[in-house]
């Protein structure tokens, strides 16, 4: 089975990988939809012999959440692949419960509602190959990208009622794939272009890793991702 | 013949049609109660829209019943309340307000408040007059609830900060369907009648009952409450003690967390976000 579906996307591939030049992906810039997966690492603060179960964990569980963000760019260097400036938007809600401090129950789950809520911002410079596609026709694009970012995020707690917010700083580096949409269907593609403007469709995987704790403050807790960073988008190049 | 009869009936309809011209009144309160029966401060509004365009010379007459006879023919057989009412030729809708109290009305209507009665239906009948004709009648009704909506049952209290966690369902059913409901909790255990919150609720039934004292042991009951305000009796006791609650902020500065809120980032952050923007500006000059 694997070696069918091998054997199916080097077809794939050699089929969207003609003779002739393809039209450069570059162009005025792009949009994009994102998913993130996202942990914060803000347990790994504590001793674990002190704390065995920080205070995520207690509040929220273990499992990783989704961040939903936007992204534009705007081509700034054409050469050899595109140089791009952009900046991201995103929100990620998390929801537990608070947990009884005093009284019979004391240490166990309420049904009062904590949430931890987070805008991510990001500022970033990306290297896209674009040859990779215009020259040798390979729709599969790699690209590279720094982001400096600023997560804004605010905390409730019972009955809704705001305990803290603040914002953190940080960076982020990594990279990823991007798969060249164009290829399946190339007369829908110049349809699109056409009538929307959207030169080039392409599926984005990307990888990255995050160091957002303030430039390493020693009062800022640690927002970073816990591992590598995966995500998950749709790119529209103008 | 029976063809004839068939056309004959094709051409009349529109004509019968256009005679029986039917709009609707709209009645506030949308449902009467209990309560409207001895309610001799609250007044019914009416207002209607006529399928007519009248004439300054036209009249609305305005009747209640508990019969939902009303058309063009003749004078319904109920009583006509207040005095007819001159339409103007600038608008199409006609209003009485201030006329009658929910006492009064229910009371001409021929409706009783008698307990053990089948609960009515108070209709309005309104009829547009030209001269001796009357060329449109537009009705509306409200239902005279008698009976007050099942007790709630199986009501829990879980304590929250503040503040109980009450839920409950509703009775068997008596045909009369809960609007609302009222949750009332009283301090037990320090006993405080003063410490008294009663709150309402539409539509759900599990809700949070807030302002309460941590700590305190309160007594909580439920009621519902129907469209037509009439309140079944109140359910047994149940009982919850608030407590305070550490949402996730509070755990984490309980286990030593140094984070402080508000906008870090200190001036490493910033000199960064500077040192990108003029990067990007040195390159875009140079491009």
């Amino acid at each position: 089975m694997r070696r069918l579906l091998v054997a199916a996307a080097l077809a794939l591939l050699a089929e969207a990988s003609p003779a002739v030049a393809q039209e450069r992906l570059a162009g005025i810039g792009s949009f994009e939809f994102q998913m993130a997966q996202y942990l914060p690492m803000i347990d790994s603060e504590f001793d674990v012999a002190r704390v065995p179960v920080g205070p995520w964990a207690t509040s929220f569980g273990t499992s990783r959440r989704l961040i939903f963000k936007i992204h534009g760019g705007k081509a700034i260097v054409h050469g050899y692949g595109t140089l791009e400036v952009g900046g991201g938007i995103g929100i990620m809600t998390a929801n537990g419960h608070g947990i009884f401090s005093d009284g019979a129950q004391q240490g166990q789950p309420s049904q009062e509602k904590t949430t931890f809520r987070l805008v991510p911002i990001s500022l970033d410079l990306t290297y896209r190959a674009d040859p990779v596609w215009e020259r040798w026709g390979i729709p599969v694009v790699p690209y590279g990208r720094i982001a400096l970012i600023r997560d804004q995020w605010w905390v409730t707690g019972a009955g809704g009622k705001k305990s803290a917010s603040g914002a953190t700083s940080g960076w982020a580096w990594g990279g990823g794939l991007a798969l060249v949409l164009d290829f399946i269907d190339p007369t829908l593609s110049r349809e699109l272009d056409r009538d929307s403007g959207i030169k080039h469709t392409m599926l984005v995987f990307e990888a990255a890793q995050t160091k957002v704790k303030d430039f390493g403050s020693s009062t800022s807790w640690d927002l970073s991702n816990d591992g590598t960073q995966l995500s998950f988008g749709l790119l529209f190049a103008f | 013949m029976i063809r004839r009869l068939a056309l004959l009936a094709a051409l009349l309809l529109p004509v019968a049609g256009s005679a029986q011209v039917a709009g609707s009144v709209l009645i506030i309160p949308a449902a009467f109660g209990v309560s409207d029966c001895t309610d001799t401060s609250s007044q019914v509004q009416l207002s209607w829209t006529t399928s007519q365009t009248p004439l300054d010379t036209d009249f609305y007459k305005v009747y209640v019943s508990t019969s939902s006879t009303c058309g063009t023919t003749a004078a319904p057989t109920a009583t006509k309340i207040g005095i007819d009412f001159p339409a103007s030729s600038a608008t199409t809708t006609g209003s009485f307000s201030g006329g009658l109290t929910r006492s009064e009305f229910i009371v001409a209507s021929g409706a009783s408040c008698a307990a053990g009665t089948t609960s009515p239906t108070v209709w309005v009948c309104v009829q547009h007059t030209r001269g001796t004709n009357i060329v449109a009648a537009m009705t509306g009704s409200a239902p005279l609830n008698l009976s007050p909506p099942p007790v709630p049952v199986n009501v829990s209290v879980e304590p929250g900060d503040g503040a109980l966690y009450v839920s409950w369902a509703d009775g068997v059913s008596n045909g009369v369907a809960a609007a609302s409901y009222e949750v009332t909790a009283v301090a037990y255990t320090p006993a405080n009648s003063a410490d008294t919150h009663t709150q309402g609720f539409t539509g759900k039934v599990n809700n949070r009952v807030t302002g309460l004292t941590n700590g305190v042991v309160y007594a909580v009951t439920v009621r519902s409450v129907s469209a037509g305000s009439n309140a079944s009796a109140w359910t047994a006791e149940a009982y919850g003690t608030p407590s305070p609650v550490a949402g996730f902020w509070e755990l984490y500065k309980a286990d030593g967390g140094l984070e402080q809120g508000g906008c870090g980032g200190g001036p490493a952050g910033v000199v960064s976000l500077l040192g990108v923007a003029l990067a990007l500006r040195g390159l875009r000059r140079r491009s």
